[in-house]
């Protein structure tokens, strides 16, 4: 017997979410490459972070998970975002640690 | 406005159109992704250090890539993610032959993005700059080449999703399989979304 559960997303929300993932990807494909200066780099790194936190909250219907895998999901796009901006936006910095 | 009157018994159950909190798809799936997105999270370090170190390596790199390749693959992957979650709302409702056409809709999405992939690489395979050539285009193919199972895996189960729902009958719908297959694919396009910024954007 398979688990009925109510509606997750309505359709308009996931229209929603796909449109702000495809400006969201535009912008960032168009200002990349040629980014030099750090407030660009964040921006790019961040609209990258609200990409994957749509992905994982909405898509993946996370928002509605348990809250272990809430905190789980929240836990990877923290680290995997700080050390994303840590090693390519701000490298020499954290060279210097070494 | 108040639709409660004295006489009435508030309802404690939820509204029907609450959504319910549980795990999408089996719990054990849960473990896999994760592990996954570990795996994955290293991999996206590993190439954020070499990209530390190495600066000028990785600019050579990223100006032999096509960025157009890296876009239209972001573009496909993203459309197809939405309408495996409208798929599987169509699930939801019963609607399993509206549902099987999203599931085809999808991968054939997905099978765009692995023959676009393979164009891109046949065409670094033209300009000899494969994976032998240097620790850049090593990691390139590594990391997109292991996505790219990923991907190739993610179609058979939206195929086997699009049959399930064409038997579907109301209220027997294993609506579990069908989040999981949608969470391994939502998986498969945020992975996808991390190595497009770190390849083709940073």
């Amino acid at each position: 017997m398979g688990d009925r559960s109510p509606s997750g997303l309505p359709y308009r929300r996931i229209v929603a979410v796909w449109a702000a993932l495809i400006v969201l990807t535009m912008i960032s494909w168009t200002e990349g490459g040629q980014a030099t200066t750090l407030p660009v780099v964040a921006l790019l790194l961040g609209i990258t972070a609200i990409k994957a936190t749509l992905v994982v909250y909405s898509f993946m219907e996370v928002a509605y998970a348990p809250s272990w895998l809430k905190a789980l999901c929240a836990g990877w796009l923290g680290v995997v975002f700080a050390g994303i901006f840590l090693l390519v936006a701000i490298p020499e910095w954290t060279l210097s640690l070494r | 406005m108040s639709g409660v009157t004295t006489g009435e018994v508030q309802s404690t159950a939820p509204p029907a159109h609450a959504r319910a909190r549980h795990v999408r798809g089996e719990p054990e799936l849960w473990i896999f992704i994760l592990g996954d997105l570990t795996v994955f999270g290293l991999f996206f370090g590993v190439w954020g250090w070499n990209q530390a170190i190495h600066p000028d390596l990785f600019t050579w790199g990223q100006a032999h890539l096509s960025r157009g390749f890296g876009l239209v693959n972001t573009i496909l992957l993203i459309t197809s993610s939405a309408v495996v979650a409208g798929a599987l709302e169509l699930a939801r409702r019963d609607q399993g032959l509206q549902a099987s056409r999203a599931y085809l809709l999808a991968a054939a999405l997905g099978s765009a993005f692995v023959v676009t992939k393979a164009l891109e690489y046949r065409e670094h395979a033209r300009a000899q700059t494969y994976g032998l050539s240097n620790d850049f285009f090593m990691y390139y193919f590594v990391f997109t080449g292991i996505h790219l199972v990923h991907v190739i895996v993610g179609l058979m189960g939206l195929m086997f999703a699009r049959w399930r729902c064409q038997r579907l009958r109301p209220g027997a719908t294993d609506v579990g399989f069908l989040e999981g297959v949608g969470v391994y694919w939502h998986m498969v396009d945020l992975l996808w979304i991390v190595l497009f910024y770190l390849i083709y954007v940073a």
